[in-house]
């Protein structure tokens, strides 16, 4: 099965290809001399050879993301982002634990406080 | 006695998760601007064939429909998902160009992505260590004044108590930052291939955006370039020219944009990081310059993919 940098090789090797006869189709064309109609014939290769070089960058892009290799490195992504997660989310968690017992024990203080003021 | 505190001080130090924020930052800012590029790539397509579109329409002075996806809202049924544009009446209904359709599948890829590059911006964000210890600062305040009442009984106690959970305080806070940490460490680790794989692909999706439009703006401007010529007045050739111009500088731009080169710096990035974390002393200043690469190159991938060639306006059109 080949793997998504077989497929990215691949297509590198295609796309040069193309771009070259692509390169070389649009300077024929303005070189000029022509007999009519020849420039629209070019125009339709040319369109022709960026259409196959379209299809080519799509297949190689969908044979990458549906791959299994992608389908794997992405479970691994999500499993570390859960991991990380869980443990940034102890700390907030504390946080809010120590502030709330913080403020428990500050409003047991007024109370102790005002309970002092009336016993004296 | 004194040397090993120094080491247990240096061992937190370097094992400190928020000695890597800043470029943890920079990084989830540059997988975010991956994702605009993105993003811009698929909306700015749409705006190019509208464009390429309406210089159809107007050349061939064509009467003109509405495309029937514009009398129905985006929903499940397949032919709402088809572009909403005016075309040529009894022409071709507008459809997607086949790229257009994977946009859901790099959605979802790009979410995970993303909420990686998140989740390591939260593991070290010191600012959640600032608020714990302000917490604790709290707490040791109020058991101060509470523990008031019991030194009557048991002198002393509102001068320890404080100190037993400002020192408790310290120990679940340090903790706390070497489970971020070894999750940190875990993470990044278990990662480091799968990056690279997911770097690679959303690489080839972006060129893949990138040549559609590269194609769809070729075809206009070298129909715009077609109108040129001395039939048309100075004021109407300046005009086209002008319009020409500007669509051939946001092909430039495209052309000039980097996306295998910027994935490749993502992973680059990374790898950086992998390093930092397992070594912190050592491979600093090579993750400061990783993850700087790929900001910048991420950032200029996104401003090549925002760029756009709107539609023209009527008057200019023809030399009118």
């Amino acid at each position: 099965m080949a793997t998504i940098d077989d497929i990215n090789a691949q297509k590198k090797a295609a796309v040069a290809t193309l771009d070259q006869k692509i390169y070389d189709g649009i300077a024929q064309k303005n070189a000029g001399g022509l007999a009519a109609g020849q420039a629209d014939q070019l125009d339709h290769g040319i369109h022709e050879l960026m259409v196959q070089r379209q299809a080519v960058y799509l297949q190689a892009y969908i044979g990458a993301l549906t791959s299994a290799e992608m389908t794997k490195a992405l479970g691994a992504l999500s499993a570390a982002t859960t991991e990380m997660n869980t443990a940034a989310a102890q700390m907030t968690t504390a946080t809010s634990f120590i502030t709330n017992v913080a403020a428990l024990g500050s409003a047991a203080g007024k109370v102790a406080t005002a309970l002092k003021g009336s016993a004296g | 006695m004194g040397r090993l505190s120094w080491l247990i001080l240096a061992c937190v130090a370097a094992c400190s998760p928020y000695s890597f924020q800043k470029e943890v930052t920079a990084f989830s800012g540059g997988v975010d601007q991956l994702s605009d590029a993105f993003t811009s790539g698929y909306s700015n397509l749409a705006v190019d064939r509208a464009a390429q579109t309406q210089l159809g329409l107007t050349d061939s002075r064509a009467k003109v429909a509405i495309a029937a996806s514009c009398g129905v809202p985006v929903s499940d049924l397949p032919q709402s998902q088809l572009p909403c544009e005016l075309y040529a009446a009894g022409g071709a209904t507008p459809g997607l160009m086949d790229v257009q359709k994977t946009r859901a599948a790099t959605r979802k890829a790009l979410s995970v992505l993303k909420d990686y590059a998140h989740a390591l911006a939260a593991v070290t964000n010191a600012s959640d260590r600032t608020a714990f210890d302000g917490a604790v600062t709290q707490l040791s305040g109020s058991v101060s004044n509470l523990a008031k009442f019991a030194d009557a009984a048991a002198p002393g106690a509102s001068t320890i108590a404080p100190a037993v959970v400002n020192i408790a305080g310290w120990l679940v806070g340090t903790a706390l930052d070497q489970d971020r940490f070894d999750s940190l460490r875990r993470a990044v680790n278990a990662a480091a291939s799968p990056v690279h794989s997911v770097a690679t692909t959303l690489g080839i999706g972006l060129e893949t955006i990138g040549d559609a439009r590269r194609m769809v703006l070729y075809e206009e401007t070298r129909d715009l370039a077609a109108r040129l010529g001395p039939s048309l007045n100075d004021a109407a050739y300046k005009q086209q020219l002008t319009e020409a111009e500007a669509a051939i500088g946001v092909l430039d731009g495209l052309r000039q944009s980097d996306p295998p080169g910027t994935a490749d710096s993502l992973g680059k990035a990374h790898d950086a990081l992998v390093a930092a974390v397992n070594d912190p002393s050592r491979n600093y200043a090579n993750l400061m310059k990783a993850v700087g690469d790929f900001s910048d190159k991420a950032a200029a991938l996104q401003t090549a993919l925002s760029a756009s060639s709107k539609p023209q306006t009527a008057s200019t059109q023809k030399g009118k």
